[in-house]
């Protein structure tokens, strides 16, 4: 086995792999390598062709588009388990996204014919990968709809909440221009957003610090912006 | 005091962070950003100039319930809550 414990015991704990059977498991975990990322390194460029599935063992990655005017629009952020790629399993087309890590980055892959071996021969892998599209597919239809029905301080507050929440460890820090990217919107806007969240009672901002002193209201506040 | 993080591989030196510090807290060193200040209003303005996305101003997003009145100061000051 190529892939350290920590990256087995990682890949062990998600949903892809829970689901599998002892020997398909251990099939998968064969194939499958790991590879370190520093913060900003490309992952994936849009528009080239890569053949491996992707899983986030430590770190967050982001995957973004640039409009023809500069301007990013992150689509997704991947974490721990979460797995990135999935359309290379059906063709060979070039990326539609790029991938970039946003912090220290350990992935761990596996190419695309060792999986269409081990798919052919198990039928529960198959269904696992099916199971990845669809959470993919759950996850970009709530984006399209917080673009185009939710204002803009229900999205600002939407991902201040999914940053405040344990779902991102490690501990990552946000920028404007970072909130700007995923509520797709101009940073200056973001900014204004930030400044009404804080009049109304929402947040409070101490210097680089965002403190939500009441998530309650603010979750209120986002169930109704859309 | 947190001051704004560099990126030195993105730096070109252009110097429009130097141009949008309110508080003339940045100078281009050896041609890349450094900050020179005192203090950090983290108004953004640096982050926002930087055409490379070398300059940012990154937030810590919490729920910090000891922070009573969520200034984030301890509570032995007396300060204005307006």
């Amino acid at each position: 086995m190529i892939i350290s414990n920590n990256t087995v015991d990682s890949l062990l704990k998600t949903h892809f792999f829970a689901s599998l059977d002892d020997d398909s498991v251990k099939k998968l975990l064969a194939c499958f390598r790991e590879q370190n990322y520093s913060k900003g390194d490309v992952v994936l460029r849009e528009g080239e062709k890569n053949q491996d599935l992707f899983f986030v063992i430590i770190g967050i990655a982001k995957s973004y588009k640039v409009s023809p005017d500069g301007k990013e629009q992150i689509l997704s952020l991947f974490r721990s388990g979460d797995a990135f790629n999935m359309t290379m399993i059906i063709d060979s087309n070039p990326q539609v996204y790029t991938v970039e890590a946003m912090s220290p980055l350990t992935l761990a892959y596996i190419s695309r014919s060792d999986l269409y071996e081990l798919m052919n021969q198990n039928g529960k892998i198959y269904e696992a990968i099916l199971r990845l599209f669809a959470d993919q597919i759950r996850y970009l239809v709530t984006l399209v709809e917080d673009l185009s029905f939710r204002s803009v301080m229900g999205r600002v507050a939407k991902i201040l909440m999914m940053y405040m929440s344990d779902l991102y460890t490690p501990h990552m820090r946000i920028t404007q221009r970072d909130i700007a990217a995923m509520a797709g919107t101009a940073r200056e806007v973001v900014s204004r957003a930030l400044r009404a969240l804080e009049d109304d009672g929402y947040i409070v901002i101490d210097h680089s610090r965002i403190n939500i002193t009441d998530p309650e209201a603010l979750q209120e506040l986002i169930d109704y912006s859309a | 005091m947190n001051i704004p993080e560099i990126d030195k591989d993105k730096c070109i030196g252009c110097e429009a962070c130097v141009d949008a510090c309110l508080r003339d807290g940045l100078e281009v060193v050896d041609n890349v950003a450094t900050f020179v200040g005192e203090d950090c209003t983290w108004c953004g303005n640096c982050e926002a100039a930087c055409p490379t996305g070398a300059i940012t101003c990154p937030y810590d997003v919490i729920y910090d319930t000891s922070d009573e009145c969520g200034c984030g100061h301890d509570h032995d000051h007396d300060h204005d809550h307006e």
